[in-house]
């Protein structure tokens, strides 16, 4: 039987595809922890603290422009006009995903286009962050599907990078503590390990030092986590 | 069958899913929408296949005989069996593809040739493409959903699998391909219409979908860009860019679509690109015309598969004839495609007729025109009922080693009760096309 060449396998990716790759785990996680960190601030906002969002709002570095908890979560979770919502959020996700289609696969894509058609049905506008938890169920398989379909490590782990390193940007933001920044460090630099071509060394080697107990809410390190990915 | 009817929304769900999409573009904005799905397949007897095989084999082989003798030798046109002026003045004629003889020789990889049946049962070609022909990948993700939702239908019935074209595509590539090189699709980007295709076909095909930053020529080869510098020569590019948006260098100097000096690493034989430059001279309405005098002259055979009764304006007795019954043919641009430029003349007022007339008169090398075929209605679901459509089928005809012929095909639809243009611009939808094997 006459078989294909496979001369696509370990050939390098281009600098474009790399920042794609990158930005497609940002997103994603991106998606996954703000309805997560969300979730939690809904649940303050029923019997603790009703302006809770504005909490929220600081943590993430976004500007306050929400009249009211209700105006809140109708722009923040489903306003594709408002760039920083949830569904432009998805969006971003699946514009670069769209671009790596050959290399995510179309099993892996799905989730995506899943999420956002959820997103977009009036009814479950209407459940507002409760109608959500399928979202956060498409992310999981999502991440599942990464794991399970993409053979080639160098994709995988430029992907994996983005994720962890926007978790652990997102992480910082909303205080947690130490160790729990330690752990997620240590899980973004097995991806950077193997693939030492993504990472600013200097900037790593600096972030280490400042990844203290009593440094890491510091905003200068939210800046170095900014600026390790290079191509 | 009627399992995939009962079963639609589950189909439609799957589409959904799998982001079965095409791009539009209206009022200058960019529109991506669902290509609506007709659940109820065409289905080819294995009779009629046979013949609708045979026949596009012979058109494909003849029109790259017709691309490689144009760009060379021009023994058609000294022959008087095609007029130099319907060469030289097609816009899809390239000066600098004269004495360029792509890898294999093989010009027109991927043919899209569209066809019709008229009432009386016979397959009818209505033009060929043969530049950057789309739609396979629609058909062969429809029958991913459609045997996933109904695996019984498939049992009951004996139907080619049409889910092979991504390894045809790979087989032609690997066929071209320049010192093993590495194989790519260059796409024009996420906004081009058939931006689907171009990505579920590199899925599908384990080709790198490239766009136009991603490469770059450097002494007369073309090289994908890796990080930091790194390079891997490219042997074959299956191109989804327009001949004039390929090479700024060489063409359109605006396009940022393009490589700088393409032209340059495919004339010198450094690269295979798919399809080759230049094919559309081949394709051109005007020369449809001459399809069946081509078959003749370099195959020495009578045309198996007929055109419709097509008059050219360009000589004086066509022109007389098609002035004094426009209103019963059509008329086409034949600078224009997807269902572009495209007029019956009895849907055309005094006005209309009289402006075209006109145009007829001043530039007969623009124009065609076409009795108008009478092709049969397909059956289609709107809602709960079951109408009937016109529909036109695009096959897909392979040329490597040997030119094969897609077990399937793209059969689109009009949505509209009166009209006769399919085309998925002009808002049809598409079928599944069943080939069978008994």
């Amino acid at each position: 039987m006459q078989t294909l060449t496979t001369k696509k396998i370990n050939s390098g990716i281009s600098s474009a595809k790399a920042s794609r790759l990158f930005w497609l785990g940002r997103y994603a996680e991106r998606v996954y922890l703000t309805l997560h960190m969300l979730r939690k601030h809904f649940d303050i906002m029923i019997d603790e603290d009703k302006d809770s969002y504005i909490v929220f709002c600081t943590k993430m570095g976004i500007e306050n422009k929400y009249r009211s908890a209700e105006d809140f979560t109708k722009r923040y979770l489903f306003d594709l006009s408002n760039p920083e919502s949830v569904i432009n959020m998805l969006e971003r996700v699946k514009d670069n995903a769209m671009m790596l289609r050959e290399e995510i696969m179309t099993e892996t894509l799905c989730y995506i286009e899943l999420s956002i058609a959820h997103m977009n049905k009036p009814e479950v506008q209407n459940r507002g962050i409760e109608g959500l938890q399928r979202i956060t169920d498409y992310m999981l398989a999502f991440w599942g599907s990464i794991d399970e379909r993409i053979v080639n490590n160098q994709i995988r782990h430029s992907i994996k990078f983005g994720k962890y390193l926007e978790s652990l940007d997102m992480h910082i933001r909303f205080d947690y503590p130490f160790n729990r920044i330690e752990e997620i460090f240590e899980r973004m630099l097995h991806p950077i390990e193997k693939e030492c071509y993504i990472c600013d060394e200097m900037t790593l080697v600096t972030l280490k030092q400042h990844l203290t107990f009593d440094d890491y809410k510091n905003i200068g390190v939210l800046k170095l986590i900014n600026t390790l990915f290079r191509v | 069958m009627y399992s995939l009817v009962k079963q639609r929304d589950t189909v439609n769900k799957w589409m959904e899913r799998f982001g079965v999409r095409f791009g539009i573009y209206k009022s200058g904005n960019f529109h991506e929408q669902l290509f609506p799905f007709d659940p109820i397949p065409r289905v080819i007897s294995h009779k009629d296949w046979v013949e609708i095989e045979a026949g596009l084999i012979q058109r494909v082989n003849a029109l790259n005989m017709f691309l490689e003798d144009v760009y060379n030798e021009k023994e058609i046109v000294k022959e008087g069996i095609i007029p130099e002026e319907f060469i030289y003045s097609s816009s899809g004629y390239l000066a600098q593809c004269e004495g360029v003889t792509p890898s294999k020789k093989i010009f027109s990889h991927i043919s899209g040739i569209d066809l019709v049946q008229a009432k009386d049962g016979k397959w009818i070609v209505l033009e060929d493409n043969l530049r950057i022909p789309s739609g396979a990948s629609y058909p062969m993700i429809a029958r991913t959903v459609t045997r996933k939702v109904s695996p019984e239908t498939f049992k009951e019935n004996a139907v080619f699998d049409n889910r092979n074209y991504s390894t045809l595509i790979r087989k032609a590539m690997d066929y071209i391909n320049i010192d093993n090189g590495l194989e790519v699709i260059l796409t024009p980007g996420r906004y081009n219409s058939a931006y689907f295709e171009h990505s579920y076909l590199a899925e599908k095909a384990g080709i790198i979908l490239a766009f136009a930053d991603d490469l770059i020529v450097e002494n007369d080869t073309v090289y994908y860009k890796g990080l930091f510098d790194k390079r891997e020569r490219v042997g074959v590019i299956y191109r989804r860019i327009s001949d004039e948006y390929l090479d700024p260098l060489a063409f359109e100097s605006t396009s940022l679509l393009g490589v700088p000096n393409l032209m340059r690493a495919y004339a010198k034989g450094n690269v295979a690109i798919m399809n080759a430059l230049g094919n559309g001279v081949a394709d051109d309405k005007g020369i449809y015309y001459f399809v069946p005098k081509m078959i003749e002259f370099y195959l020495g055979e009578k045309a198996i598969l007929q055109n419709a009764p097509t008059y050219l304006p360009y000589y004086e007795d066509d022109k007389n004839y098609v002035l004094a019954n426009l209103k019963t043919l059509v008329i086409k641009d034949v600078a224009e495609a997807g269902g572009y430029g495209v007029m019956f003349g009895r849907d055309m007022n005094e006005e209309e007729l009289a402006d075209i007339t006109r145009l007829i008169e001043t530039e007969p090398r623009r124009w065609i025109a076409q009795e108008i075929i009478d092709f049969i209605d397909l059956e289609i679901m709107e809602g709960e009922d079951r109408v009937f459509r016109k529909a036109d089928l695009r096959a897909f005809v392979i040329s490597e080693a040997e030119t094969k012929v897609w077990h399937s095909g793209l059969t689109r639809y009009t949505r509209s009760p009166t009209s006769f243009i399919v085309n998925s611009s002009q808002g049809g939808g598409f079928k599944d096309t069943w080939i069978l094997k008994k």
